[in-house]
This record gives structure tokens, C-alpha cells and sequence, in this order.
């Protein structure tokens, strides 16, 4: 191949375009090479090895003084500096004609094509690569072992991880799920078995998990996928001989409260899903909620009491006999107990400090109680139609929240803040609404106003709060014996939305920051979309009403009144 | 006016505004405290100064970005038509804009260039990849297959 033009020009001869500045002030190392010939970039030119040999078969085609002239023209040109090569070409190039000109110019446009990303900078590189969409990356790493290592790298799916969990993309409308505990889980696992892994910056312990971000990214994109297609694993079990009223799911157990007196705790773990491991009596009557707490488990009884066990030994370590009614709604967070009864009456026992104290608001049954920020609020709802947010330093009344026409049966917070809200639609506007603008308007509800400033206090005063962790609720979300699920504004009590598709009452309700699952007495399960509101996918199968649902981060649970458990995996 | 000298020693006199839009020039003119004198922009070939300043007088009226950066959350890939069209060179030309904008710290312009990258990458196979940027497929066969399954899980969704 000695015949051939010196591709790659190692000399300062022959430097063109910025090298020959790079004199005055670059690495000296740069300075006699134009960036294309580098030999830092040597690797790129294995490309035309291929097109060498074409040159070499064509030069061999011709006879000997043919070969002699054109080896000495480009014997000529590459000696030439860079000034005299432009003069060359420029002459050699006014001498073509059309076609030879169209010739040239489709050889420079093939030549001049460039492996941007490897040439450029790691940091220009990670910003051009953070513009991708996930598919887009994963082609890009298929292309050479550098592109594999710039599209793989942590920079880039840390912004792809950070774009999309727990949090919808504005771009392509894709949110990924937080599996907090999981993480957790495989994080104390992965400590167990010794294994050390990067940190990923923040200031955490060696069992701290850090997995490369692409496949924190990969397993939820899956995860996520098949909550969109609808591919899951289903198991059913019959779990009591009557009822389910209630239930709770960690990340390894499921936890069933039941008409039949009974609480029974059941594997969850994949292979051996449905297994019982522990029945909990003690309740003389039907029990109808149960919150979890760490080790620690409450269930409240239409036998007027409540109870606190070790769920792991499966001991009743403590009951409550405060309230004179059945107790049909119960919230735990450790430390404090909030339970409802028929009667309308709302317990709230400390067990830190002792106290212990009554609310009433509700008139008939409070069908459910909620422990937002710490405890600092609750939100309950009841068979009066009603929402209600206290605050439980105050024991006031926060705000009501109007719009049901029967009783309310969950009221559950919601943290997402881009829901596309639809305050025209008639059906989805409620009195309290009116009522809110005529105070606005006119100032004669001074209540009302009052109420506002009260919860706008509280972002003042939960400030501390949001430091230590607590999120704050923009909305709530309640279902009814209306058949409706409503959405309504935390902070003007205005409901924002009303989903309908159920054609009966609706028991259960779950929502995270992406959907909603809820459970009604048409014996159906629905998925909804929690930005849009649109059913996502109804779910048949149980006999008799669906009494209770929870929903997690890849799977959801719900129960029936004929005692059975389907459970959906999305793995 | 401000006079600014290419890597290859060519003169460019410009107005300070279209200037400043390079903050690394808008800083030596406010250390030199005189803008009569002559600003070398050594890492700059004429040919590339020339297109980026064709860049900066068109947009010497933008509004300045802020300091602490463009929007990472951002990934709007779209940009704007004359933008579009400025990016229209060859590669080649393209890699030096984008240098020179990330030299000269000239912000919209390094993001318009690196958004022009990505458009060309986004959607493409990466045999379509190789093809377009003139890359060598260095894996072995057994690599690629085994690279290819490792990212299976992100077609189309």
C-alpha cells in the first residue's frame, strides 16, 4: 500500500484548519496534528480500510506509468502544506465537469461523516445522549464499544431515572413506578451477601444499593409496560369461609380481615403465593379494618373494639374499648390509633403520650379514617356523603368536602400534582363548589375563607414537616354507594372530577401516583388513569361484591364478600 | 465594536452584543475593560468563527440564559426553523460548531448543536447508526448478540 496518499498525516506539515493555532495556546501534544489525524482518534480511520483496498485494486488495474503519475500527484499533494492542498484542490476541482464535480461531491459527503459522539467531549456526549428516549439509547449502545459505554453510562439513565419514577414524563406521558420498599429489601439483601456496589453519591451507608441506573430503569420500564398491556401473573385463593371486609399488603405478606371474625396473614413471595402463615383470632365479631405499622398490626371489630398484634408472632399484645359502637374504620401509624364508628364518632389514642381524644362531625357511620402528614391531619369519610380533613392539634375542622349523594366509603389522599382537572364538567362540580365561589365572590362565607386560611397556615407550620419527610396531599380522593369515584382539591374542597363506570356502589379504593383501583359491588375491579381519569381496564371474576382492593408499585390485590383473593403480579 | 482573530489568524469585526453571546468573550472584554482591542479566539478555525458568528448575530437580541443551565428535564428535541436550518452542514462542520460553542460557552448554541446530534441518533438502528456516522462495528459477533439481547426489553414499548 506504500502507492497510497498518507491517510492519516502524523506531521506538522500538514496541518490545516486549527492546528496550527493550537501552537499559541493548546497541549503541545495537539499541536502538530489536525483533530481528524490525531492519534488519540486513530481507531475511527479503521473504517476506510475497506475503501484503501478498493484504491489498491483500482491503482492495480492500470498499467505502470499510469500508476507512476497518479502516485506522484499524490505523492505532491501530501507534501503540500495546508494552504497549497486548498489551492490543489480548488484547481483540480475547476477543471471537472459536471459529472466528475457530482462525483466528488458525493466521495466528501461520504467522507466527511463523523463519529461525533466519540470525538466530542464525555460531558457534550452525556448531554446529546440525555435528549434520547430510552429505545434511542439502547440502539445507540448496539452501535461500537464506545458508543456502548457513553449510552450506558450512569449520567445518562440517572436523568432518564429522575425524568420518569414517581413521576409522569411531561414528554412522553410515561411514569415509572418508586418501589421504595423493594428497594429497601434488595438493598438489606444485597448487604447481607456482602456485596459492594458504587455509591451513588448521596451520603449512605455501605448496604446503600446502587444497581447501574439503566437497570433501575429497565426492571420499572417492564414493570410498567405490562401494568399498560395488561400481562400479569394471576393467583386465587379462597382465603375465609365468609366475607373479606378488609385487607393490607406489605411487601412480602397479605393481610385479610374477614365477616368470620377471623385476621389471616398470607405469603405473598412468589413460589409459594397463597400460603397461610398465621390466623389471628380474637374479635367476637366481624372485622372490619386493619391498618399495618411496622411489626405492628390494628384491626378494629363491629364487636366495639380494636386491637393491636405482633403480626410476625401473631400475639394480641393490646385492645382497645373506647368506642360504645361497632368500629368500622381504623388507621395506625405506630404511634397513634384513629378509628371510626357507627355512631359517627372518631377516636384518636396516642400511645406515646397517652391521649387520648374524641371527634364528631360525621353523622352516621365513619366508613373510614386516614393519618396524613405524621398526625398532625386526618381525613375521614362517612355515610352522611361526607369528606371531612381535621386537624387533629386543633381538633378542628379543616374543610368538608361535598358531592356524593350516598355515603362515602374511602377517602384517601393524593400526592400528584398534574392531574387534568375538568372543574366544567357539570357532572363533576358540587355544590360546595358554588358555594366556595360565591365566598370568593362576595365575601359573605366567612367560614369558608377561614377554612383556607386555616390549611395555608398549615403550610406554614408543616414546613418543618415537609423537612422531615412528609409529603403533602394536593387532592383527595373518595369513593361511594353512587357508584362515582371523585376527585376534590385539598385546599378549596372544590371537586375536581368525577369518574364513572361502575354500576354500583364502590367499597374499595387504592390510588398511587399513577392510578386508581377500585373495587365495587358490581363484583367488578377497575384500573383507572389518575392524570386523566379514563378507565383503564375493568377486571372480572369474583363472585359478589369486591368489599376491598390495595394497590402496589407491580402488583394489586383485591377481595370479594365470597371470601376469595385474586391476586394480579405485573412482573 | 469588537474584533475578534481566528485560529488561522482571519479578523472578524463584530458588534459587542453579538460578541457577548459568547460568555468566554463577554469575560475577557469585561477583564480587558476596553472593547477596541482585538480578542484572539485561538481554539476557532475562520471557517467555523464565521458560521457561529452568523449564529450569534441573528440571535443577538434572544434573551440571555440563565446561569444555571439549560432545563435538564427538558428533552424537547424540537428547535426552531432558522435553527434547523443553520445546522444543516456537514458533520464535520457540526462537531466544530458544537466545540466551538462549548469553547466560546455560547449556551443556546451548544444545546441547539447537541439537540441536532440527537435528532440524528433518535429512532435509528444501529446499523442505521454505523451507517450514518461512518462508525466500524467493533464487537465480535458473540458480543453483539449478547449486547443486542441485553437491550431487548426497550423496543418499542
Amino acid at each position: 500500500m506504500n502507492h497510497l496518499p498518507t491517510i492519516r498525516a502524523a506531521s506538522g506539515e500538514v496541518t490545516h484548519t486549527r492546528s496550527e493555532v493550537a501552537s499559541e495556546s493548546s497541549a503541545p501534544s495537539r499541536k502538530l496534528f489536525c483533530y481528524r489525524h490525531h492519534p488519540d482518534y486513530r481507531y475511527r480511520r479503521m473504517a476506510d480500510a475497506s475503501a484503501m483496498e478498493e484504491l489498491q485494486s483500482e491503482l492495480d488495474k492500470m498499467s505502470k506509468t499510469e500508476k507512476e503519475e497518479v502516485s506522484r500527484v499524490w505523492a505532491i499533494f501530501s507534501n503540500s502544506s495546508a494552504s497549497s492542498r486548498n489551492v490543489i484542490l480548488k484547481g483540480i476541482l475547476s477543471q471537472c465537469c459536471s459529472p466528475q464535480l457530482s462525483y466528488a461531491s458525493s466521495l466528501c459527503s461520504n467522507l466527511s461523516r463523523v463519529d461525533i459522539l466519540s470525538l466530542l467531549p464525555a460531558e457534550i456526549s452525556t448531554r446529546i445522549l440525555s435528549y434520547l428516549d430510552a429505545w434511542s439509547l439502547c440502539n445507540a449502545a448496539q452501535v461500537c464499544k464506545r458508543w456502548n459505554q457513553l449510552a450506558d453510562s450512569d449520567a445518562v439513565w440517572f436523568k432518564m431515572c429522575e425524568q420518569h419514577i414517581d413521576r409522569k414524563c411531561a414528554k412522553c406521558g410515561w411514569g415509572l413506578p418508586l418501589m421504595e420498599t423493594e428497594r429497601n429489601i434488595a438493598a438489606s439483601q444485597s448487604a447481607a451477601a456482602g456485596t459492594k456496589r458504587k455509591s451513588d453519591g448521596s451520603s449512605c451507608s455501605k448496604a446503600q444499593l446502587t444497581r447501574p441506573w439503566k437497570e433501575v430503569y429497565r426492571e420499572r420500564c417492564i414493570i410498567e409496560r405490562n401494568w399498560r398491556t395488561g400481562r400479569h401473573r394471576l393467583s386465587v385463593w379462597d382465603a375465609h369461609a365468609d366475607g373479606i371486609r378488609c385487607l393490607g399488603m406489605t411487601n412480602d405478606v397479605l393481610i385479610t380481615g374477614s365477616y368470620d371474625t377471623t385476621v389471616k396473614i398470607w405469603d405473598l413471595k412468589s413460589d409459594t403465593r397463597g400460603k397461610l402463615l398465621r390466623t389471628l383470632t380474637g374479635h367476637s365479631r366481624c372485622v372490619t379494618g386493619l391498618a399495618v405499622s411496622g411489626g405492628k398490626l390494628a384491626t378494629s371489630s363491629m364487636d366495639n373494639t380494636i386491637k393491636i398484634w405482633n403480626r410476625h408472632t401473631g400475639a394480641c399484645l393490646s385492645t382497645l374499648r373506647g368506642h360504645r359502637a361497632g368500629v368500622v374504620s381504623i388507621d395506625f401509624n405506630g404511634t397513634v390509633v384513629a378509628s371510626g364508628d357507627t355512631d359517627g364518632i372518631i377516636k384518636i389514642c396516642n400511645f406515646s403520650d397517652k391521649s387520648c381524644f374524641a371527634l364528631q362531625a360525621h353523622i352516621g357511620a365513619v366508613n373510614s379514617v386516614k393519618l396524613l402528614q405524621g398526625a398532625d391531619l386526618l381525613l375521614s369519610s362517612g355515610d352522611d356523603s361526607k369528606g371531612i380533613l381535621w386537624d387533629l392539634r386543633t381538633k378542628q375542622v379543616v374543610r368538608e368536602f361535598e358531592g356524593h349523594i350516598a355515603p362515602v366509603v374511602q377517602a384517601l389522599p393524593v400526592y400528584g400534582s398534574d392531574l387534568e382537572v375538568d372543574v366544567e364538567d357539570s357532572n363533576g362540580r358540587c355544590t360546595n363548589a358554588n358555594e366556595f365561589e360565591n365566598a370568593t365572590g362576595t365575601g359573605t362565607s366567612d367560614q369558608s375563607m377561614m377554612k383556607m386560611i386555616d390549611y395555608d397556615d398549615h403550610d406554614s407550620v408543616n414546613h418543618e414537616h415537609a423537612t422531615k419527610g412528609f409529603k403533602k396531599p394536593n387532592y383527595i380522593i373518595t369513593s361511594s354507594l353512587d357508584n362515582t369515584i371523585r376527585i376534590f382539591d385539598i385546599r378549596t374542597g372544590r371537586c375536581v372530577r368525577a369518574m364513572m363506570g361502575h354500576i354500583e356502589g364502590v367499597w374499595a379504593l387504592d390510588v398511587d401516583s399513577f392510578r386508581v383501583l377500585s373495587g365495587s359491588q358490581d363484583s367488578t375491579a377497575k384500573v383507572w388513569d389518575l392524570q386523566t381519569g379514563l378507565c383503564l381496564r375493568t377486571f372480572t371474576g369474583h363472585v359478589g361484591a369486591v368489599n376491598c382492593v390495595s394497590l402496589g408499585d407491580s402488583c394489586m390485590v383485591t377481595a370479594s364478600d365470597s371470601g376469595s383473593v385474586r391476586f394480579y403480579d405485573y412482573r | 465594536m469588537v474584533k475578534l482573530i481566528s485560529s488561522d489568524g482571519e479578523q472578524f469585526e463584530v458588534e459587542r452584543n453579538v460578541a457577548e453571546q459568547s460568555i468566554l468573550i463577554k469575560n475577557v472584554i469585561a477583564d480587558i475593560g476596553d472593547d477596541t482591542t482585538e480578542v484572539p479566539v485561538p481554539n476557532v478555525a475562520s471557517s467555523v468563527l464565521k458560521k457561529v458568528l452568523e449564529w450569534c448575530e441573528y440571535h443577538k437580541d434572544d434573551p440571555v440564559v440563565a446561569e444555571d443551565e439549560i432545563n435538564p428535564r427538558s428533552r424537547n428535541i424540537e428547535i426552531g426553523e432558522w435553527d434547523t436550518k443553520f445546522m444543516q452542514v456537514d458533520q464535520e462542520m457540526l462537531f466544530e460548531i458544537i466545540l466551538a460553542a462549548n469553547y466560546l460557552d455560547i449556551r443556546n448554541l451548544l444545546e441547539i448543536g447537541c439537540k441536532t446530534v440527537a435528532g440524528m441518533i433518535k429512532r435509528k438502528s444501529p446499523e442505521e447508526l454505523r451507517r450514518i456516522f461512518n462508525i466500524p462495528n467493533d464487537f465480535t459477533p458473540e458480543e453483539e448478540a449478547q449486547i443486542r439481547r441485553e437491550n431487548e426489553w426497550a423496543e418499542d414499548r
